[in-house]
């Protein structure tokens, strides 16, 4: 039987990194490295920089590729000198994205895989490829959400 | 057999309505209708679109029968109670917990009819559509929230 998982994957994650470039593209270069609400938000540069960098390790995860090279902190702190710049960051990680996806022929969904590191020493470093395709999709979705947001927040800063 | 899929997607949905009962926990209810900025909508209307979409891709993505939903009228709600408000997320946050009981194992790659989506959605869509959809949209939803809570506390 054919595996529908990962053509759906790709498909939402290409209306995903679809929505990202909506929330990014048009920007000044000012608003890409504005924080919402001071130092405890994020830019939109970070955010960006932050989901792409984390799903292209979440898919090789879930589709048992080599994890990539990550440095998740120095995502932190990553600023972006123009729109045009943090556009092409989105498609060239896109691409890799979605080739993961449309290159995996077949998985198996209980197996288990390292991740790379994680964010808390308390979540385990090896996960089924399930939870990591799920997790990926999840997170990219809320940091283009948050994203979104952030662009909403500046358009109204910027008319007052 | 265990169906892998439907394991992570009962832990990772499960996790995200967590999430979202916390953002609203204790809000009073001028927080809950208060919007950022004009044009934006408010934490009741996103949280009262989330629960209720979540709960129709869920029961697609399952092979249940979908229940009738209002999108357009989501986003004008302005609840006037919150704990009222509360109750009514909790209720809708279980039945999507219920219906991804509802199986043990799902073919993934069956075709699920859509139901009111408009535009140029497609009538039909897999399964596996309706879950992983289900499960971005609200972990987006649920952080938008989360963030607007933020911004609620650092105006006051």
């Amino acid at each position: 039987m054919t595996d529908s998982i990962p053509a759906s994957a790709a498909y939402v994650l290409t209306q995903s990194i679809q929505e990202l470039r909506t929330a990014i593209d048009g920007l000044p270069d000012e608003a890409l490295n504005w924080k919402p609400g001071g130092d405890d938000t994020n830019s939109a540069a970070v955010l960006t920089t932050h989901v792409l960098h984390s799903t292209r390790s979440w898919i090789s995860t879930a589709v048992g590729a080599p994890l990539p090279d990550r440095d998740r902190d120095s995502e932190f702190q990553a600023s972006s000198r123009s729109t045009p710049d943090l556009l092409a960051l989105v498609d060239d990680f896109g691409a890799q994205i979605l080739a993961l996806l449309n290159d995996a022929g077949d998985i198996d969904w209980a197996a288990n895989r390292k991740a790379h590191m994680r964010p808390s020493p308390d979540l385990p470093d090896y996960v089924p490829a399930s939870f990591a395709l799920l997790h990926a999709i999840e997170h990219f979705g809320q940091h283009v959400a948050h994203v979104s947001l952030t662009r909403q927040l500046w358009e109204q800063r910027a008319t007052h | 057999m265990t169906d892998h899929i439907l394991e992570a997607a009962r832990h990772l949905v499960g996790e995200s309505l967590a999430e979202m009962e916390a953002a609203i926990q204790g809000l009073p209810v001028e927080a809950l209708n208060w919007r950022p900025a004009a044009g934006t909508n408010s934490i009741a209307a996103i949280a009262t679109h989330t629960v209720l979409a979540t709960r129709l891709w869920l029961r697609m993505a399952m092979g249940m029968s979908l229940p009738e939903r209002y999108r357009d009228a989501e986003f004008r709600a302005q609840p006037s109670d919150g704990d009222e408000f509360r109750q009514f997320v909790q209720r809708m946050s279980d039945d999507c917990l219920e219906a991804l009981q509802s199986a043990e194992e799902v073919n993934w790659s069956a075709s699920r009819e859509t139901q009111g989506r408009g535009g140029d959605a497609p009538p039909e869509v897999a399964a596996a559509y309706a879950l992983i959809h289900a499960t971005e949209h609200l972990r987006g939803h649920v952080d938008q929230v989360a963030l607007m809570r933020q911004l609620w506390e650092a105006r006051t």
